[in-house]
């Protein structure tokens, strides 16, 4: 700015008007125009914390179900209410922006174990699960099969790049109505669970400043419920 | 015929004398382990196990205890400890010599590395039995809690049972719950940080899946303060520079991420790369880390094209 203004008095005043005008326009260009795209190697890595966090999120829906096991004298409710159920549900709400959690439509799940999918909110889902689960004494899960879509490049209305995808994996459950503990034998009921965590990874601005940032949109379980 | 009238006899009899004692199912609930470990307990529940007559209708009451739970540590007892192949017969000796078996073989470590229950305090337990049927609590100490009765003497215990069991006829609940504790010995123990000048090594304590949930969250509030300002955010850089773990509101914040430490099933290893400290008082306001979990190497070769 300074460098503008002495070059001022070496000017013509049509040149002063184009550097003005000039200025001006390139203070005021739309975002979409400096939208930064992902390396390939910076999506492999996103790739990989995509799959971080959706472990993570089915971890807080897995302890909930095995702890409420464990606690054959609460009620669903009373259960529902207690710091541990709350905290749990508490971090799950946060992978969620709150845009998303306002629609409270988040979790689908498919009640026959086939189509159509209802769409519930993450209170509901986990009420769901601990009355269905109230009977078994112990669950296993194996997290092992992991599978994601490659990200997908897209741009939305304002001209803004933003990448798009889908974790998916399968979860063997294992549960017992008569063992309780990490026990290798006994387990006398097989189940599996086809999830999948949509996903964009979308640049936004806070005060702290313009960065990536991995918004989950909803949970879908292929899943009998039992 | 004769020989099938003399066996018919005897299993007649043998049918006779099992029906002598009526066996109603037990929960033991425990406290403390210190008692296990000497051997003092399965004395005790031996004696627990061991049927008696009852007062009020000259019947046999015998007790099977089929779930010991520890309240402190959140772990059961596995029900094929107590499913003895050979009947009710030997009962009580099955029940002394697998219980002791239990609480000094199980290994304990990896039934608790999954958990994330908070400390489970005995108090709020304790009220939560007050008023409810068929739920016995013997401590070696007298003590009282609100309305409920705790036994300090295992005779007693047998007598409030059989008059529980007199009294309640019929509508006998078919299941009894016993509760043994040892008063103010249920706390769980906090690891407090070896070093507190070692950022990296205190997080990678937090970190550590081979230690208990609780213990770990209990370690975070002393970590927090001795290190961190109360508003500091956490940003978990890449190899390429690019942060992971941005969300619509910002980058969370450090308490958040320790918790998320604390409970995490997958977490190997953080790395601290850099990190900001107030000129003033000396604690970090932003942190830089990168982590490494369970998988990520067998995720970057899956996602390789075969």
């Amino acid at each position: 700015m300074l460098k503008l203004l002495i070059n001022l008095n070496q000017i013509d005043v049509r040149n002063f008007i184009f550097i003005i005008i000039s200025y001006s326009f390139t203070s005021f260009l739309p975002t979409n125009i400096i939208a930064q795209k992902l390396s390939k190697a910076q999506q492999a890595e996103f790739e990989i914390k995509c799959i971080q966090l959706a472990n993570a999120f089915c971890g807080y829906i897995d302890e909930l179900t095995e702890e409420k096991s464990l606690e054959e004298d609460m009620s669903t409710e009373e259960f529902f209410n207690s710091d541990v159920c709350q905290w749990n549900i508490n971090q799950m709400k946060s992978f969620f922006s709150t845009k998303n959690l306002k629609t409270n439509k988040i979790i689908g799940y498919t009640p026959t174990g086939s189509p159509p999918i209802k769409y519930t909110s993450i209170d509901n889902y986990i009420k769901l699960l601990l009355n269905q689960r109230l009977k078994y004494k112990s669950v296993v899960y194996d997290f092992s099969a992991f599978q994601i879509n490659k990200l997908v490049e897209r741009v939305d209305k304002n001209g803004e790049i933003y990448y798009e995808g889908k974790v998916k994996f399968k979860q063997n459950f294992y549960a017992s109505k008569n063992h309780v503990g990490n026990s290798e034998l006994g387990w006398d009921v097989f189940h599996e669970d086809f999830k999948s965590l949509v996903f964009t990874i979308k640049q936004v601005r806070t005060a702290e400043g313009r960065f990536f940032a991995i918004t989950f949109h909803k949970l879908i379980v292929e899943q009998q419920l039992i | 015929m004769i020989r099938f009238l003399i066996v018919l006899s005897i299993i007649f009899s043998f049918f006779s004398c099992s029906s002598d004692v009526n066996y109603t199912a037990m929960d033991i609930i425990v406290f403390n382990n210190d008692e296990f470990q000497s051997g003092k307990y399965s004395e005790l529940l031996k004696q627990l196990a061991s049927p008696f007559e009852s007062n009020c209708n000259n019947d046999i009451v015998g007790f099977d205890p089929l779930v010991v739970s520890r309240k402190d540590l959140n772990v059961k007892s596995k029900l094929d400890y107590f499913d003895n192949p050979a009947g009710n017969r030997n009962k009580v000796k099955f029940a002394e010599r697998e219980l002791k078996e239990y609480f000094l073989d199980t290994d304990v470590v990896s039934d608790l590395k999954k958990k994330t229950m908070p400390n489970y305090s005995f108090d709020p337990f304790l009220k939560t039995l007050v008023g409810k049927k068929g739920v016995f609590v013997y401590s070696k100490e007298e003590a009282s809690v609100d309305s409920l009765t705790i036994y300090s003497d295992i005779n007693a215990v047998h007598t409030a049972i059989d008059e529980y069991i007199c009294s309640e006829g019929e509508n006998l609940s078919p299941k009894i719950t016993l509760v043994l504790y040892r008063k103010n010995e249920v706390e769980i123990p906090v690891v407090k940080p070896t070093n507190n000048n070692d950022l990296a090594s205190n997080i990678n304590l937090i970190a550590n899946r081979k230690e208990h949930s609780s213990v770990r969250l209990d370690m975070i509030d002393s970590i927090f303060v001795s290190f961190f300002t109360e508003d500091s955010k956490v940003l978990e850089i890449s190899d390429s520079g690019v942060p992971l773990n941005g969300t619509q509101n910002g980058f969370p914040h450090v308490k958040d991420w320790l918790r998320s430490l604390a409970t995490s099933r997958t977490i190997e290893a953080v790395t601290v790369t850099e990190f900001k400290k107030n000129a003033t008082d000396g604690l970090i306001s932003e942190i830089h880390i990168s982590e490494t979990h369970l998988g990520d190497a067998k995720i970057v070769n899956k996602s390789k094209p075969n």
